[in-house]
């Protein structure tokens, strides 16, 4: 009996080790809290007058040495993240957004390290896209075509001029 | 640098890279025995016949600004931006009469620089230089760094070991066989990115459907399909504007045109326009196929290279690997040869050392090259920007040189004031209207103020030239080989 009782004491001990060194692992490998959510390098307010802009983000250099994350970037139009739509999911740590119309977008990204380990959402950037007028546009598009027709008159009516004279 | 999925293995990109630098060297060395003389190191024995010169201009107008900132372009601006690419093709096309007129005004000329010096004096010339050898040092620069972005984005080498590799591939034939040697690597380059850039178009058409394609664009970048896109407007005649006046200016094409055979230069340059015409079309459209891919890109100018490795799979990535790395190459050995002939001849012989014997000037335009080739390597070492926005600085310089050179060539009456004032002005108010409005409007606005300029000078200011002044004969030099 005592012998019984002993031998259960020693398992209880070692099954109770096995408990809390899983627990420890368990807890290196679950890093869920503020090093796993990715943060934005562009700065948070973006103005853009062509539609188009780089967004860069970063994870902790410990958690990047250890795990490789599945990225999610976000995008509304609602800073409530409403509607919004996945503007990419993958291992790059940036993603070049173009062709937006006028209007205010608003991103977020998480980290994905497997389908139950996800990190928080970052916090957002605002990219603010205001065109250039289209009068303006349409000036410098009227300079271009009248400095482009005088540089063509000048070449074919000076080679003409000079065949003429050879 | 922001992390990028790479295409084919790191290992493979060595192989690659090892293969074709040695071949490109190889090359260069036995092509250079060829140059027994300064007149065939720096103009091929101006004896360029009409297929190895439609090729040299054609590869060389197919630089990294064609695959991979006409994708770029597409991507941020959109059809417009893509079409707006192809336009850089006018300047061929102009260029072809002004070839001819060229070899007929200074059938003894060198460089670039000799026309501006005997056309407009000192003052003009000393602008001119800094203007060229300024540009011409961008555009290796750009150059330099798209060939580090190319390695990381196909094949994961780290951006600063694959720059300083193509940057030393190019220096070394270049410095070995001169003008033969990069006119005849052209000609191997061309045909390579044509096969190339014609199975990568095939690629992608067989992977994606038009309409799909014009679906996800409506849904997630609904303005690049827009007609009325402000930035892209604005870009149609800036990139028209800029490729004019790269070729006008650079002694990159006037070498080529004093390289060419008599009555070559026209029909060559015309050729190698047509030829280039959809190169940029196909290679912009491929950008627009991004996102039906499911291709993320990083870093705009990584799109073209990218979205091709992906539709071709890994053995057709090698393809792309070769394309890309031609078409750099076929760039960069063209600049050091162009710019080290317009230092050399300019600076150093004009200014610097008139009596120096062949051999000097030999040695010394040895020297440039290795100099222009570790000093394009400093710079790209910190990669600075994108290379729309590198290359583009030097946008209203290059256009404010369109009419100084074009007037210069047909009207007696273009004043020495008129050249000046126009360079100067074209590129300090273009230079406003870079940082005030955006790179899209920078070449533009100097070839404006530069032509408004130039023709109220001429018409204040005329002067009478004689032609019979460019027709400036090289006495043989001390020491000079037969």
């Amino acid at each position: 009996m005592f012998l019984f009782k002993e031998r259960h004491r020693h398992l209880y001990l070692f099954c109770f080790l096995i408990f809390v060194s899983c627990l420890c692992v368990s807890t290196n490998a679950q890093p869920i809290d503020e090093q796993a959510t990715p943060e934005f390098t562009s700065p948070p307010s973006v103005i853009s007058d062509s539609g188009h802009t780089r967004l860069d983000w970063t994870l902790s250099k410990d958690v990047l040495q250890t795990q490789s994350p599945i990225f999610e970037l976000q995008q509304s139009k609602a800073s409530d993240f409403s509607n919004s739509i996945v503007r990419y999911q993958g291992p790059d740590t940036a993603s070049f957004i173009s062709g937006l119309p006028n209007g205010v977008y608003h991103f977020r990204v998480r980290s994905h390290f497997s389908a139950e380990q996800i990190s928080n959402w970052s916090k957002p950037v605002v990219v603010e896209v205001q065109h250039h007028s289209l009068l303006l546009a349409y000036i410098l598009f009227a300079i271009g075509l009248i400095v482009f027709a005088a540089t063509v008159y000048v070449v074919v009516s000076g080679t003409r001029n000079t065949q003429t004279i050879d | 640098m922001a992390h990028q999925s790479e295409i084919i293995s790191t290992m493979m990109g060595w192989t690659l890279i090892i293969l074709l630098g040695v071949l490109w060297i190889g090359l260069g060395v036995y092509w250079g025995r060829k140059a027994k003389s300064m007149e065939g190191y720096m103009l091929a024995g101006r004896n360029v016949g009409l297929a190895l010169g439609t090729a040299t201009a054609m590869a060389t107008w197919i630089t990294s600004n064609t695959t991979m900132l006409a994708p770029q372009f597409a991507l941020e601006l959109g059809v417009w931006g893509m079409l707006a690419y192809s336009t850089a093709s006018f300047g061929l096309f102009l260029f072809s009469p002004i070839a001819k007129r060229i070899r007929a005004l200074m059938p003894e000329g060198y460089t670039s620089g000799d026309f501006i010096r005997l056309r407009y004096g000192n003052t003009a010339w000393f602008l001119f230089l800094a203007i060229s050898i300024f540009y011409g040092f961008t555009w290796l620069i750009s150059m330099g760094m798209a060939g580090g972005i190319l390695m990381y984005a196909l094949a994961g080498i780290p951006y600063k070991i694959g720059m300083s590799i193509i940057l030393f591939v190019c220096v070394m034939y270049t410095l070995f066989g001169g003008l033969y040697a990069v006119i005849g690597t052209d000609y191997i380059q061309s045909i390579i990115i044509l096969f190339g850039i014609v199975i990568v178009g095939l690629g992608v058409l067989t992977h994606v459907e038009f309409e799909t394609i014009y679906s996800n664009l409506s849904d997630d970048r609904p303005m690049l399909i827009n007609i009325l896109l402000p930035a892209a407007i604005m870009a149609v005649f800036n990139n028209l504007l800029f490729g004019i006046g790269e070729i006008f200016h650079s002694n990159v094409w006037w070498s080529r045109a004093f390289a060419m055979r008599e009555g070559v230069g026209q029909n060559a340059y015309f050729l190698a326009g047509v030829l280039w015409l959809p190169i940029p079309i196909a290679a912009g459209f491929i950008a627009l196929t991004s996102d039906t891919l499911g291709i993320n890109i990083t870093s705009p100018d990584m799109v073209g290279p990218l979205v091709a490795a992906n539709v071709l799979g890994r053995v057709g990535s090698i393809i792309v690997f070769a394309v890309f790395f031609c078409s750099l190459a076929s760039s960069i050995d063209s600049l050091l040869a162009a710019t080290s002939d317009l230092i050399t001849e300019d600076f150093y012989k004009k200014l610097i050392h008139p009596t120096a014997s062949e051999t000097q000037l030999r040695r010394m335009s040895a020297a440039i090259i290795v100099a222009l080739g570790l000093a394009a390597w400093l710079v790209c070492l910190p990669r600075i920007g994108t290379l729309a926005s590198v290359l583009f600085f030097a946008g209203p310089m290059v256009g404010s040189t369109i009419w100084p050179i074009a007037t210069g060539l047909y009207w007696k009456s273009a004043s020495r004031i008129g050249a000046t004032a126009g360079m100067l002005l074209g590129s300090g108010i273009g230079l406003i209207a870079y940082f005030q409005l955006g790179w899209y409007t920078a070449s533009l606005i100097g070839a404006a103020v530069s032509m408004i300029v130039v023709i109220l000078c001429a018409r204040l200011f005329p002067e009478n030239f004689q032609w019979s002044m460019l027709h400036e004969t090289h006495a043989p030099t001390e020491g000079a080989q037969s």
